[in-house]
């Protein structure tokens, strides 16, 4: 584990935070897109005991940033550490996104599952971009955060909450769906909540288009260490998340 | 400074428990050859059978305060792809690689060690926490007649170090007698505890497995302690250790050697940290262990 330190842990909506870390150039050139991080609470900690995995949402300026939801005591207590404080940090862990990504490409994100895309899309080139529609769904208008940030990119922004406050009013998976007939997509990325991503595999399984999902999961080690995390592989057995994953062929797994 | 257990000579006393460093794939991306010398007196592998394991179904994992509950369900490739394939690099480390086996049989904990006598293994851990599927299903560690005539056979033609890791639960001393009384070498004192927790309720998910991790460690010290004034045999305590105040204080109460196990999942280089503290205890109170049991 390296340490580093607290720049700043803003709330950007109810339960969602941006956390950033200060990281060193050698660190930051082992990252890619799709990595996560383990983050261990300071101090002799007991309960909770495992350091939580969360995706690189971002390198820009030179710091590692998180974008998490609090949704257990894993979450509760990071949220509530200040800028200045030290902390631990096990990284790059999981294989980063796929490298043979088509384009036009859509990025599925349901709620901070659109965390990981703010590093793809940073290490995209223009015209890769250019090629990429982000569909981003959640329950509410605020719960879309850094939709400023997201522009930046000049990709398309697709919007979906629940309760219609922005965007489409349903789910983002709704949205795709009736995009497909008149968009060609060349792959899907997604990453959300189990049952967006069961959506997203059915969609996928009746059409060609490559599609990878990004798997989220309580995780003891992160390491593969444990054999904890598990996802059914097609054809028996199991991949591990943490070290097969976290991004699997939708067609390769059983959700 | 050597430590003993019986006639196994580790340069320290701390062990890498089963089933916490995976199947040693990848060890070395987060320890060095060097630091693994220093600091691991041994290695003991993944819980290994006869035929692969593909492991439970999802959930397998519960943290619970302090502790966590797995069901991993045994997964591994096999002994004969262990040895192929992941045994090698372990081997070049230099620690003594301690062979954890399970079997849902005699028979085939019989099977297991022949083939390791073969391959010339010097050391194996009998995981007796298991089903035993000729005796209706009951697990080998609740009944001592049945440990006995297990470590009895696997005595009879395995001429390495034997271990026996016991069950917290059952007749726990009785089943470390009949192990000394069948010429086991030493004792892993315990396996998890069982337990259970609910994931979620809606679904609604269950687990049932072990517990591990610190909520334990004040469990597996009394039952240590308990088991050492009893019974003739080295012990390798195995329980809760998250630091080097733990590992000492199962020395304390007689230990040979002690199991780091849960702390591996938290920080992959929780040993080397645990070592550390370790060598200031000793250097502090190390007089404290030559002066009996409390």
């Amino acid at each position: 584990m390296k340490s580093t330190r607290i720049l700043e842990n803003r709330a950007l909506a109810e339960r969602i935070y941006l956390l950033t870390l200060q990281i060193d150039e050698d660190l930051m050139n082992k990252l890619s897109p799709g990595h996560f991080v383990k983050i261990k609470l300071p101090d002799q900690r007991l309960d909770p005991l495992f350091p939580r995995p969360y995706t690189i949402h971002s390198l820009i300026g030179g710091h590692l940033q998180v974008l998490y939801q609090i949704v257990g005591k894993g979450t509760r207590a990071l949220s509530q550490l200040t800028a200045g404080t030290d902390l631990e940090i096990l990284v790059p862990l999981g294989r980063p996104f796929p490298r043979d990504l088509g384009y036009p490409l859509a990025l599925v994100a349901g709620g901070v599952g659109v965390a990981g895309f703010g590093f793809l899309l940073e290490s995209l080139p223009q015209e890769k971009r250019k090629e990429t529609i982000l569909y981003y769904g959640a329950s509410s208008k605020e719960s879309l955060v850094r939709l400023d940030y997201w522009e930046t990119f000049g990709v398309t922004l697709k919007l979906a909450t629940e309760d219609g406050s922005a965007g489409y009013k349903g789910f983002v998976t709704d949205l795709l769906q009736s995009d497909l007939s008149e968009r060609k997509f060349k792959s899907i990325l997604a990453c959300g909540p189990m049952p967006m991503l069961k959506r997203i595999k059915e969609i996928a399984a009746n059409s060609t288009i490559k599609t990878y999902l990004s798997m989220e999961s309580f995780m003891a080690c992160g390491t593969g260490f444990c054999k904890g995390c598990v996802v059914p592989r097609k054809g028996g057995g199991y991949f591990h998340i943490c070290e097969d994953g976290p991004t699997f062929l939708a067609d390769d797994i059983i959700l | 400074m050597t430590w003993k257990i019986g006639s196994l000579q580790l340069k320290t006393p701390l062990i890498l428990a089963s089933g916490t460093w995976g199947l040693g794939d990848t060890i070395l991306d987060y320890l060095s050859p060097e630091e693994i010398i220093n600091s691991i007196g041994a290695l003991i592998t993944k819980g290994l059978s006869l035929e692969p394991m593909a492991g439970n179904p999802p959930p397998r994992l519960l943290e619970t305060p302090c502790g966590l509950i797995n069901s991993i369900g045994l997964e591994n490739p096999g002994i004969e792809v262990f040895l192929k394939r992941y045994y090698p690099r372990l081997r070049d480390l230099e620690v003594p690689v301690i062979f954890n086996l399970h079997g849902t049989s005699v028979d085939e904990f019989l099977k297991l060690v022949r083939y390791l006598e073969e391959e010339n293994i010097r050391g194996v851990e009998l995981n007796i926490s298991c089903p035993n599927v000729t005796e209706g299903g009951i697990a080998f560690s609740q009944s001592p007649e049945v440990v006995f005539q297990l470590v009895k056979g696997v005595r009879e033609i395995f001429s390495g170090f034997l271990i026996v890791k016991l069950s917290p639960v059952g007749p726990v001393l009785e089943v470390a007698l009949a192990c000394k009384e069948a010429a086991a070498d030493a004792l892993t004192i315990a396996n998890t505890y069982p337990a259970m927790g609910i994931v979620s309720y809606e679904p609604l998910k269950v687990i049932k497995g072990g517990l591990s991790g610190p909520a334990i460690k004040p469990l597996t010290l009394r039952l240590v302690s308990d088991i050492i004034s009893k019974v003739t045999l080295p012990i390798i305590a195995s329980g809760g250790v998250l630091s080097g105040k733990d590992v000492f204080e199962y020395l304390l109460v007689g230990a040979s050697a002690v199991q780091v196990g849960t702390a591996n999942l938290i920080n992959p280089r929780s040993v080397i940290e645990i070592h550390e503290e370790l060598k200031e205890l000793l250097l502090r109170h190390g007089r404290l262990l030559d002066k009996g049991h409390p």
